[in-house]
């Protein structure tokens, strides 16, 4: 009888009441449910418009756990490739593919990002995974074709991509990326065929318009180029590289007032970003106004301290104002870091010279700024490739040997002197006698 | 004369010549995938596959009288840079070719000599690079044609085990002003999208 009195008192609740709790509780559930997919459709549908930072946003502000879903990793991923953020984009893929490593939808766009950064190693390591773990995704021939291409080695990656085309005929992507091949091995009209089938499949693959309009620029249709360019913005509003490729179609149209404009629109959403302010200071010098080019320049330099071209571009702008000698040190800096495309650049600027000895010993006396001096860079072969000088390749530049006889610079001389010393060295072994048997 | 040798005891140490570190270099790409190879003569089993095969062992050995010709034709006019032909006297001695003359223009009642190189005793790469009327590199042409005028030791036949032809590659970013290419990773990024 105690053990009957201790017993809990017993709530006694109508079914009424039961069911009425029953249904705000899964009420509750739902509403939560609702709002989560409420807000992930939020964000999504900001990617959709590649409206980049503001979707990257709307997902972060995600619940944690729901956050380090392969769903949302991999959409802010792809939010930060859209906004040309490769190192962001390739930290947040390496989460997607730690958080589900048998998934490999869109990681396509994984290894894009790697092969913008030239990481060769671990694209080729993401390729070979991908093709292990799935032979039947577009994605995984996909990322197989970039490792090759990244290697130059087009035609093979060409074969890869029309893998990934045939084994995904709805994918988007593969056709954009195998045009992109047909671009490097210069088949034009194969890379448009490409390129018109993405647009097909999605007519808001910006990526494809942009392929169209650079096909179009590579065969100097400016005007059908800018079209297609503003089609890709249309889709992509704030692309700082489209306003960049647009303002440069402008510039080769004539209409260098709307360049200028898309640069400085450009610059309003990136101020940071190197390559609007190097386009904006080219346009100024081919407007004869050096002085503006000038600020732009020396905005540009400390970003980009290695670049031959910038400091071709310093040179040619104090070279029409008159500063020889600042001109010339700049032409040095350049021909240091790139021998041959720089002689192109000099000798088209017609450098001036004075008096050979005078300009060598004024070059040459020029000590090198720091930031030009040979460190070994992270970035990889190409860096080294432009320094040495290279003999065996002929320059693509057809001016530098007409310029390399005109300007009568020591540097220069130096510079290009390879090739003749090689041919000297071919003589003597062709006059040997040849060995009795 | 724009001949250079792999291998030659006058510059111990110097790089070895090799076409496909040029294809890496990104400056140059192999082009022959986009031609019709024809062979002047050739003993079965020893013909153009032999020659285009990647492989230093397999080659090709013609089968008639001399000159013997290799001839590349393509679709469309390609500007060629560069030939590379593998000889090795110490593996084919009398075979090896000694005088090769390389030929361009539109078909084969259209061809007019470019170069004439004298080769002594070769033991890898050798390099033609190929110069228009005014001295640039690269020829525009829609034919090439190599022949084989003589051999070592006055031989009859000849063994070629590798030719590989080069085209420039064009590949200028869009951009009002750049006549080196874009080192810095910042303005290598927003070269193009991918």
């Amino acid at each position: 009888q105690q053990h009957q009195q201790q017993q809990a008192p017993v709530i006694v609740l109508s079914q009424e009441e039961l069911s009425r709790h029953a249904l705000s509780i899964q009420k509750q559930a739902a509403d939560g449910l609702m709002c989560l997919l409420r807000n992930i459709g939020a964000a999504y549908r900001l990617l959709s418009r590649y409206n980049c930072q503001g979707s990257i946003d709307g997902f972060l502000s995600l619940p944690q756990h729901q956050v380090e879903t392969h769903f949302v990793l991999r959409s802010i991923a792809k939010a930060h490739f859209h906004a040309n953020d490769y190192q962001a984009s390739v930290r947040y893929f390496e989460r997607v593919v730690a958080t589900a490593p048998q998934l490999v939808q869109e990681l396509e766009f994984y290894s894009t990002a790697l092969w913008h950064l030239q990481r060769e190693v671990q694209l080729s390591a993401l390729a070979q995974e991908l093709v292990g773990i799935s032979r039947s995704k577009a994605a995984s021939w996909c990322a197989v074709g970039n490792c090759f291409s990244l290697q130059k080695e087009h035609d093979a990656a060409i074969k890869f991509l029309s893998r990934a085309v045939q084994v995904e005929p709805e994918c988007p992507y593969a056709y954009t990326l195998l045009g992109h091949e047909h671009i490097a091995t210069e088949e034009m009209d194969r890379a448009l065929g490409c390129y018109r089938n993405a647009i097909r499949i999605s007519p808001r693959h910006y990526n494809a318009w942009y392929g169209i309009g650079l096909v179009l620029y590579k065969q100097e249709k400016f005007s059908h180029a800018e079209y297609h360019f503003r089609k890709a913005l249309n889709i992509h509003p704030n692309s700082c590289i489209l306003l960049c490729h647009i303002a440069v179609v402008q510039h080769a149209l004539g209409k260098s007032n709307a360049s200028l404009q898309t640069l400085s629109k450009a610059l309003s959403l990136e101020p940071n970003n190197a390559m609007c302010r190097y386009n904006r200071a080219s346009v100024y010098l081919d407007l004869a106004q050096p002085s503006t080019a000038l600020q732009d320049l020396t905005i540009l330099q400390p970003l980009v301290p290695k670049e031959a071209n910038v400091y071709l571009l310093i040179g040619r702008a104090h070279q029409k104002l008159g500063d020889t000698l600042l001109a010339q040190m700049n032409f040095a800096w350049a021909l240091d870091l790139d021998p041959k495309g720089a002689a192109a650049g000099a000798g088209v600027a017609g450098a001036v010279v004075d008096g050979a000895g005078v300009v060598a010993g004024g070059v040459s006396g020029a000590p090198l700024p720091d930031h030009l001096n040979h460190s070994p860079n992270s970035t990889g072969g190409d860096d080294v490739s432009l320094v040495s000088l290279d003999d065996t390749g002929e320059s693509e530049h057809h001016h530098q040997q007409q310029q390399l006889q005109q300007l009568d610079d020591e540097q220069l001389q130096q510079a290009s002197s390879s090739p003749s010393l090689q041919q000297q060295n071919v003589d003597p072994v062709q006059q040997m006698p040849p060995e009795a048997l | 004369m724009s001949l250079h040798a792999s291998s030659r005891s006058g510059t111990a140490g110097a790089e070895e010549l090799d076409p496909s570190k040029e294809e890496r270099a990104g400056r140059v790409r192999e082009v022959g995938g986009q031609a019709v190879w024809s062979l002047s003569s050739c003993k079965p089993g020893f013909g153009v596959q032999q020659l285009r095969d990647d492989c230093l062992d397999s080659y090709w050995q013609s089968d008639g009288p001399q000159p013997h010709l290799v001839n590349i034709q393509f679709r469309r006019k390609t500007t060629i840079q560069d030939v590379w032909i593998y000889a090795d006297y110490k593996a084919d001695e009398s075979y090896t070719p000694s005088r090769i003359s390389v030929r361009c223009g539109s078909h084969f009642n259209d061809l007019q000599e470019v170069e004439v190189v004298e080769l002594h005793e070769p033991t890898g790469w050798l390099l033609i690079t190929l110069k228009d009327l005014k001295e640039r590199p690269g020829i525009n042409t829609y034919m090439v044609q190599i022949a084989v005028l003589s051999n070592h030791q006055n031989g009859r036949d000849t063994h070629m085990r590798q030719i590989k032809i080069h085209a420039p590659v064009r590949d200028a970013p869009v951009s009002v002003y750049a006549p080196c290419a874009f080192t810095s990773l910042a303005l290598r990024r927003d070269q193009t999208i991918r």
